[in-house]
């Protein structure tokens, strides 16, 4: 029933963000418009509606719901692989990672051809130092999971540093717009990579949600189940970091919503991830278009929706850490 | 549990867990020459010490470890030979009562025992389900199936995961410590409830230092002493007897009668 309601949610904002902005469309002519993909005949004074339209505010509201799924969910897999409900993307280091590569592949163009797979790459190194450098003894602490995952992220950002530094100009320009973390520069190419990836990759990670109940118990009662602890945690892992690396890469970094949504996900419908991982990626997702929509529209110029983010998540850890500590640790 | 039909392609080959094995981390040998085979329907123990080995011969059973030399057969199979559903189709297994990283209710928890017998990728079925709900009105805690698995009691959650394990429904079932963090009221029921589930004609192993849980509730024991051999193995009256006790713990305790039962009493 809220997974439904969830999804209406999803299709009023994301129609309603087509609306809003500094250009305000009626509603008819906005569905005319959507009905129309061919465009207009040269000279209809509906031709720069369509524009809007078109080229800039649906790329951007699709890439948004791609990128809410994919780090919502993804924040979702990281706490269940991990038994640990304070870990998503951003905190394991896992986006600064990714970051880097993609960097590294923006700078250096001629010899990493795809942003998309270095940002995969540096992404998957940053989740398993993050976890190699917390593991002791089998046993893997709440708290050095995120310290190691903080350590892992600083890292990753400094040498992204290193890079701008080494940049020509026209790759420096490309790293910081892209590395703040926003929509503005979204085209029809971003989307057709992104959005069918995390895709994709969401429904593979969903399929093996009940699985991922099951890790979450610990390796020794998952092998005891016939749940096979390390083959499927690199195969979830993996899953969870290409979705992010492919949101990072056409995004930059945006925090806290794999951990916001997630919570919120299991606050409502309990913590089987058959029902948390649909429930996240909607709510990831329309959380995401109503930051996006609020970025472009609180002031005249665009906040970095990663600023919007961040704002509203850091609160959200601290009322997680002071409400709910005693489940936590 | 009907073992044969489950091997009907073999000539029914005893369901029953046959334990040949030594096993060494490191340089240091921790465990050497045992040889134990339990009964389809007995509940065994295994005693000893802390530091006698208990735990890895427990988890080499489970194939969590994997013994130097040696190897422990179900029904007549090497386990070392056995994938990770297929082990699962054996045994189950019930760790101490513990807290879940997320919330889960009794039910969700004991559905979990149904992984290996789900097919496809969604999870749990009708038939699944019926058979969590079975499980958990046989151990009386169908009440409890909407509760939240981490705010129950400690015996409480003992029971989910002895519910877990019998809808797992395997012949065999390895319990880690399953009294040790209970009060004496849960711990007659825990044990009493094993009795019940062995009777039911699988075999269950116990992992205890409860000497007197041994001599009161189970129908074999296999002692481990502090040199990382067996002690003593058989029938709890005779392998857990005064002079077993004595090689093992020194001149603190005795063996007593009490209403024709053997109790130990400190001496």
């Amino acid at each position: 029933m809220w997974i439904i309601l969830a999804a209406g949610l999803l299709c009023v904002s994301a129609f309603a963000a087509l609306l809003i902005g500094a250009y305000k469309p009626g509603l008819w002519e906005t569905l005319a418009t959507i009905a129309a993909p061919q465009g207009f005949p040269p000279g209809d004074e509906r031709t720069v509606l369509h524009t809007i339209i078109w080229e800039i505010r649906l790329p951007r509201i699709l890439l948004a719901i791609g990128v809410g799924i994919a780090l919502a969910s993804s924040g979702a897999v990281y706490q269940g692989c991990f038994r640990n409900p304070l870990v998503e993307p951003y905190i394991l280091g896992v986006s600064a990672g990714a970051a880097f590569g993609a960097a590294l592949g923006i700078v250096f163009p001629k010899f990493f051809l795809s942003i998309q797979l270095m940002a995969f790459a540096g992404g998957a190194i940053a989740v398993f130092s993050a976890y190699a450098l917390a593991r002791r003894n089998g046993d893997t602490p709440v708290v050095a999971l995120v310290l190691a995952g903080v350590l892992i992220g600083s890292i990753a950002t400094a040498l992204v540093s290193v890079l701008k530094y080494l940049a020509n100009d026209a790759a420096l320009r490309e790293i910081v717009f892209w590395y703040m973390g926003g929509f503005y520069h979204v085209s029809w190419p971003d989307v057709r990579i992104v959005l069918p990836g995390v895709l994709a990759g969401f429904t593979l990670i969903w399929a093996l949600s009940w699985k991922l109940n099951v890790l979450s118990m610990g390796d020794e009662e998952a092998r005891a189940l016939g749940v096979h602890p390390e083959r499927y945690k690199v195969v979830l892992v993996a899953l969870a970091t290409f979705i992010t690396a492919l949101s990072v890469s056409a995004c930059g970094i945006i925090a806290w919503i794999g951990l916001m949504m997630p919570h919120a996900a299991r606050m409502l419908l309990g913590p089987d991830h058959r029902f948390v991982l649909p429930m996240s990626a909607i709510m990831g997702a329309l959380y995401l278009i109503i930051c996006d929509t609020l970025a472009r529209t609180l002031i005249q110029a665009e906040i970095p929706v990663g600023i919007i983010t961040s704002l509203l998540g850091a609160p959200y850890l601290l009322y997680l850490l002071r409400n709910k500590g005693k489940d936590l640790f | 549990m009907d073992c044969k039909k489950r091997d009907a392609s073999e000539k029914s080959p005893p369901c029953r867990p046959l334990i040949n094995y030594a096993f060494s981390y490191g340089a240091h040998e921790i465990l050497r020459d045992i040889t134990f085979e339990a009964g389809e329907g007995q509940l065994c123990a295994l005693f000893g010490p802390n530091g006698s080995g208990k735990t890895t011969l427990f988890k080499c059973c489970l194939n969590f470890l994997q013994p130097k030399s040696g190897a422990i057969y179900f029904g007549g199979k090497p386990i070392r030979e056995m994938n990770v559903s297929a082990m699962a189709k054996w045994a189950a297994y019930v760790p101490q009562e513990h807290k879940a990283a997320f919330p889960f209710t009794v039910r969700e928890v004991a559905l979990m025992g149904r992984s290996p017998h789900m097919n496809g990728f969604w999870g749990s079925g009708n038939a699944d389900r019926e058979k969590v709900m079975e499980v958990l009105s046989m151990l009386n805690i169908d009440h409890l199936a909407h509760k939240n698995y981490n705010a129950l009691s400690g015996g409480q959650r003992q029971l989910t995961l002895i519910a877990r394990a019998l809808a797992q429904d395997t012949p065999l079932i390895f319990l880690d410590e399953p009294t040790s963090s209970l009060d004496f009221k849960n711990q007659l029921l825990i044990w009493n409830l094993l009795r019940e589930i062995a009777g039911q004609g699988r075999t269950v192993l116990v992992c205890t230092h409860d000497p007197n849980h041994v001599l009161w509730f189970c129908e074999q024991v296999i002692v481990l002493g502090e040199d990382r051999r067996v002690a003593s193995q058989g029938p709890p009256r005779r392998a857990l007897d005064q002079n077993v006790l004595r090689r093992l713990f020194g001149d603190v305790c005795r063996v007593a009668q009490a209403d024709g039962v053997d109790v130990v009493l400190p001496s």
